[in-house]
């Protein structure tokens, strides 16, 4: 089933992502390429076949920690990369709740 | 035409652990800023997530204190959102496949005992904090919240009555508090409540229903379950149709109003999050936990009412919190060491405990465990009332000066002299010395006037301060009197 | 010596050299740093140390030796751009477990090499920092993702480096420039600190000249680290532990499925030559089916482009990496719009785009699920294989490596068949390698080889036991001296 510009549209709003209308052209056509190379998915023959959502060797399940603590990052080292910065919180502009 | 509300709660447990989820970065509440963040709790690129064991133990408690299946295997998914406070653009939660699922709460509700099913209780990781109000066009991201590890639990639609919801709620924050997997300090949001709610005419299909997120209090769970009831109804009876959507409850206005961020429908892309194989949790871990589990509230309550003949209301007051209950308990086992001797002074015990030492809790507003009145010295108050030493009277005064001291009540009772007076000719003598100075009382007594014994047993206990033995006082006026 | 020709050493050599005190470390290392500038134009290296980063780890093998890390692994107080100009400015503010290890070896880190951004392409020309060429025709892409590292071993400008493999980002552009290079058992290798692009295929490798300098860096590289949770519990092993064995008890398979129209001729009849030669050195040789490989390449482009759409919501532009400054005080949704077009490549967009639908709300069973059922099929596929063959055997690549910019921005597809042979075995979690097995005109042709679950050492003594009796691995290209 082939994409339409709504849904390229509404993709990019869930992934937070602009594009003006002839990327969005270009972005249509190459995704409905992709798509017609995963289509092929279709012909595999799954009935009772249980999903592998994770490499598990050997069976390996989740391992877990100890609850010790430890010390956080100094603030300074942790937001050295950080776009904009002030009293030691990240800034974003204004959000509205 | 009548009107039924159909309510069910999604809790959120911050669990008590040391630290976070998946970040060995501590969860201890702080002000200062940014100052508990490791590597995951940013969201830096190459960091991974790695399970907390504490929090799984946590999970197992509440599976089995609500009687639900804790699942052998569950899985960890990723929730795909974008907001400022949520550095992976994720948050790892459960979603197929949670830890507990089925169980139940029993509430003394609206239509007497009442089951509330809970549909499944999963683990995942708190939010970071947003600051709106310091900066002119900015809001600030505090991330030391962020993977703080949340039991959201999840009840079934089941409750019909408002009052029923908040009680739902007290006995889930109840529970979490005695099971020791919650501190359920809701102002610091340790338990949060997002009340789902809708109405429909009796027998109809259910109603669209709205979100009221982080509700912090049981009073505003109250209230905006009031609010949302009433906007709903007048809604639908003007013509209108309720949204399904996210609300917020403004606590000054005391209203509900829709949130801007959620406004679009969410498409959230849940998957298995691959950074996390699935948790198995086998019997043997399950029992280790189990091992741990104290007794809980219901069943201690039903021992307190069979064992020691407390009534329902004391057992329940007994039982409301775990340090209480505690206390209560290691408090007969000091005063006695075979069951039946403990048995006869179990109501002395409870009366004490929930009257007047509770009130000075309540009136000063501190936990059990923060007073200075420790069990040996309660149990030596108790004994003291017990053996007769001093009289109910005296043991208040007795109880204010220890609650002040925390000074046991023998040491106080024998340094101030408030020893019980049970001496027969000492009572004997002042009891001739007030009948002298009352004469036509006397008369009038011995006329018929039983009534007046009372005045003559109080005055002997004004003259001895109060530490008469009150029956020996009563039977030895009456003695005199008859003379 | 001359510098080519200890560039050319093996990483025995170069221990014997220093030991001998033929060579200084600090010399070794400033002969490579010296190469690495003087061939800069082939873009390997984003960035050349200008001095020594190393402690010394006297008594390891690899104490001193020269290495180059691919811009994926973080390492504290350094930039790690992942090919990306979202992350151009970004200091890492802790280390990789792999960069990490390499230092506890005491190795020498001479630069960072060039890769497609965030390990997304097979050309090396998806880097937001110009693309990699082909030291052997710099006509030619070096493929990708890991385009510097391999550039970099195969003009000899580091004996050996690191690289990660999600779909062949190790093996294709190893066979693309006639080098060796390992995608270790998912597991092996601990992925902390390795900037994620699809979790459950990411695994880091080496790239070097030989199966034993792979062998011997890999042996540092790998191991249990409690702070990757999908890491396996197994020890650190010696990886040329079974090396020198005959070959005459090994069974080598030979998929009918790697053996496609797509193949080019040339490629197939170096691989035939591989084979004849496995036979002539005693192996015996069987061909097998994995009917399920078909559906591979569908089914990795569902799982990784989903998994990557939800590793790279992080670049937001809150907390570290590009924003527009002009977006400070815009609103939010802006703000992150702005950030996430501009900070992010074509590429890179697509496959946000494409996982994205692949999760949407009414797709997920169609696709995600569909494809999760997909991988376990390959996998027993896979298994069933190794229940009558040691290792499996097939090319790297349909062909040799192809001209800059032979594959248009807007040809997806054409891109994405590169990988038909590399992303089964990331499906099914299992360790493959390539090693150079000849040439097409000038362009080396890579020999892919498969094995078990933590078959490594099996695996790389396998492919030692080949380069005994040929020096493909040996050759350098024509432009390096």
């Amino acid at each position: 089933m082939a994409l339409t510009r709504q849904d390229i549209q509404k993709l990019a709003q869930l992934a937070r992502l602009a594009q003006n209308p002839r990327e969005e052209e270009d972005t249509l056509k190459s995704l409905n390429a992709v798509l017609g190379l995963i289509d092929e998915l279709k012909n595999a023959d799954v009935d009772n076949v249980d999903p592998m959502a994770y490499v598990q060797l050997h069976g390996q399940t989740l391992r877990t920690r100890a609850p010790a603590a430890v010390a956080g990052y100094p603030p300074e080292q942790l937001m050295q990369n950080a776009p904009q910065a002030d009293e030691n919180h990240f800034l974003v502009p204004k959000v509205i709740e | 035409m009548t009107w039924e509300t159909v309510i069910g709660l999604e809790i959120h447990v911050q669990l008590s652990a040391e630290s976070k989820i998946f970040s060995p970065a501590s969860t201890v509440f702080c002000n200062a800023a940014n100052t508990q963040v490791r590597e995951v709790d940013c969201g830096f690129p190459g960091a991974l997530p790695v399970l907390n064991r504490r929090v799984v133990d946590c999970a197992i408690l509440l599976g089995t204190a609500i009687s639900a299946t804790v699942n052998q295997r569950s899985e960890f998914a990723r929730k795909n959102y974008f907001y400022p406070d949520l550095p992976k653009g994720y948050q790892i939660s459960q979603f197929e496949y949670p830890i507990v699922e089925h169980g139940e709460m029993w509430i003394n509700g609206s239509q007497g005992e009442m089951r509330i099913g809970v549909t499944r209780a999963h683990l995942e990781e708190d939010a970071g904090k947003l600051i709106h109000d310091h900066w002119a066009t900015s809001s600030g991201v505090d991330l030391n919240r962020a993977g703080t590890p949340l039991l959201e639990i999840v009840s079934e639609p089941d409750l019909r009555d408002i009052n029923d919801a908040v009680l739902y709620a007290s006995e889930m924050h109840k529970l979490v508090r005695w099971l020791g997997i919650c501190d359920g300090n809701m102002q610091e949001g340790s338990f949060r409540i997002d009340a789902n709610i809708s109405v429909r005419h009796p027998g109809d299909e259910l109603g669209t229903r709205c979100e009221i997120k982080n509700l912090n209090s049981f009073r505003f769970l109250e209230q905006a379950l009031h609010y949302e009831r009433e906007r709903q109804i007048n809604l639908i009876e003007d013509g209108g149709t309720v949204v399904q959507q996210t609300r917020l409850f403004n606590t000054a206005s005391g209203e509900t109003r829709a949130m801007r961020s959620k406004e679009d429908a969410h498409d959230y892309r849940y998957f298995p999050d691959p950074d996390l194989p699935p948790l198995l949790v086998d019997d043997a871990w399950i029992a280790e936990v189990i091992a741990t589990m104290p007794e809980l509230p219901r069943a201690r309550a039903q021992r307190f009412i069979n064992d020691y003949q407390l009534s329902s209301y004391d057992a329940t007051l007994l039982t409301a919190d775990k340090d209480f209950s505690d206390y209560y308990e290691t408090l007969l086992a000091q005063l006695a060491t075979d069951s039946e001797q403990r048995n006869q002074h179990a109501k002395l015990c409870a009366n004490w405990l929930c009257g007047d030492f509770a009130a000075l809790l309540n009136e000063h507003k501190i936990e059990i465990s923060a007073s200075k009145i420790d069990i040996a010295a309660f149990a030596d108050l108790m004994r003291c009332l017990i053996n007769d030493t001093i009289s109910g009277k005296i043991a208040k005064t007795v109880l204010l000066k220890m609650w002040d001291s925390g000074e046991h009540a023998s040491i106080i009772i024998e340094r101030e002299g408030l020893m019980q007076i049970s001496d027969s000719s000492a009572l004997e003598k002042i009891g001739n010395d007030i009948i002298a100075a009352n004469a036509q009382q006397a008369q009038q007594y011995r006329d018929g006037k039983d009534r007046l014994l009372g005045f003559f047993v109080g005055q002997m206990m004004k003259a001895t301060k109060g530490q008469a033995n009150p029956e020996q006082a009563n039977e030895i006026m009456k003695r005199l009197l008859a003379q | 010596m001359s510098a080519p020709n200890i560039a050319n050493c093996s990483l025995r050599e170069l221990r014997t050299l220093l030991d001998e005190n033929k060579i200084s470390a600090p010399e070794l290392a400033q002969l490579f740093r010296a190469r690495a500038k003087q061939y800069s134009h082939l873009n390997a290296f984003l960035r050349i140390n200008e001095n020594d980063d190393y402690h010394p780890a006297a008594g390891n093998f690899l104490d001193s030796l020269p290495i180059a890390h691919k811009d994926i692994f973080c390492a504290q107080g350094e930039k790690t751009t992942c090919g990306s100009k979202m992350l151009a400015e970004f200091v890492a503010p802790y280390d990789s477990t792999v960069v990490e290890n390499f230092r506890n070896a005491g190795m020498n880190t001479i630069g960072r090499t060039n890769m497609d951004e965030f390990a997304m392409g097979s050309s090396g020309e998806h880097s937001a920092f110009s693309a990699s060429r082909n030291p052997w025709d710099e006509n030619y892409v070096p493929g990708g993702s890991s385009s510097g590292s391999a550039a970099a071993v195969a003009a000899r400008l580091t004996p050996v480096a690191t690289a990660t493999d999600t779909g062949g980002s190790i093996r294709q552009p190893a066979a693309f420039c006639g080098v060796t290079g390992i995608k270790p058992t998912y597991g092996r290798v601990s992925r902390w600190g390795m900037v994620a692009f699809a979790s459950s295929f990411d695994q880091g490798g080496v790239i070097a000249k030989s199966a034993e300098d792979c062998a011997l860096a890999l042996s540092a590289m790998a191991g249990f680290d409690e702070r990757d949770s999908t890491s396996l519990p197994q020890p650190a092993e010696d990886f040329t532990r079974q090396f020198d064995q005959p070959l005459s008890n090994i069974v080598i398979g030979v998929p009918k499925e790697f053996f496609s129209d797509g193949l080019d001729n040339k490629v197939a009849s170096r691989v035939q030559e591989a084979i004849r030669q496995f036979e002539k050195q005693g192996a015996t040789i069987k061909e097998i089916s994995l009917a399920s490989v078909k559906h591979a390449i569908a089914a990795y482009y569902v799982l990784t482009c989903a998994e990557a759409s939800s590793n790279l919501s992080r670049y937001d532009g809150v907390r570290y990496g590009f924003r527009p400054t002009e977006n400070n005080d815009s609103d939010l949704t802006t703000m992150y719009e702005q950030t996430r077009t501009q900070g992010f490549g074509a590429e890179v967009k697509r496959r946000i785009l494409i996982g994205t639908y692949m999760l949407s709300y009414g797709y997920y069973d169609a696709y995600y699920r569909r494809a999760m059922k997909v991988r376990t099929l390959i996998a027993r596929d896979f298994e069933q294989a190794f229940t009558g063959c040691d290792v499996l055997l097939g090319p790297t690549t349909p062909s040799p490596a192809f001209a800059l910019n032979a594959i248009a921005d807007n040809d997806p597809v054409a891109m994405y068949l590169q990988d038909i042979y590399t992303v089964p075995v990331n499906l099914a979690g299992l360790p493959a390698l390539s090693l150079p097995c000849g040439f097409s005109g000038a362009l080396p042709v890579g020999l892919q080889l498969i094995g078990a679950p933590l078959a490594e050492s099996l695996l790389l003594s396998v492919a030692h036991e080949y380069q005994k009796q040929n020096d493909y691995h040996l050759q350098m290209p024509a432009g390096v001296q």
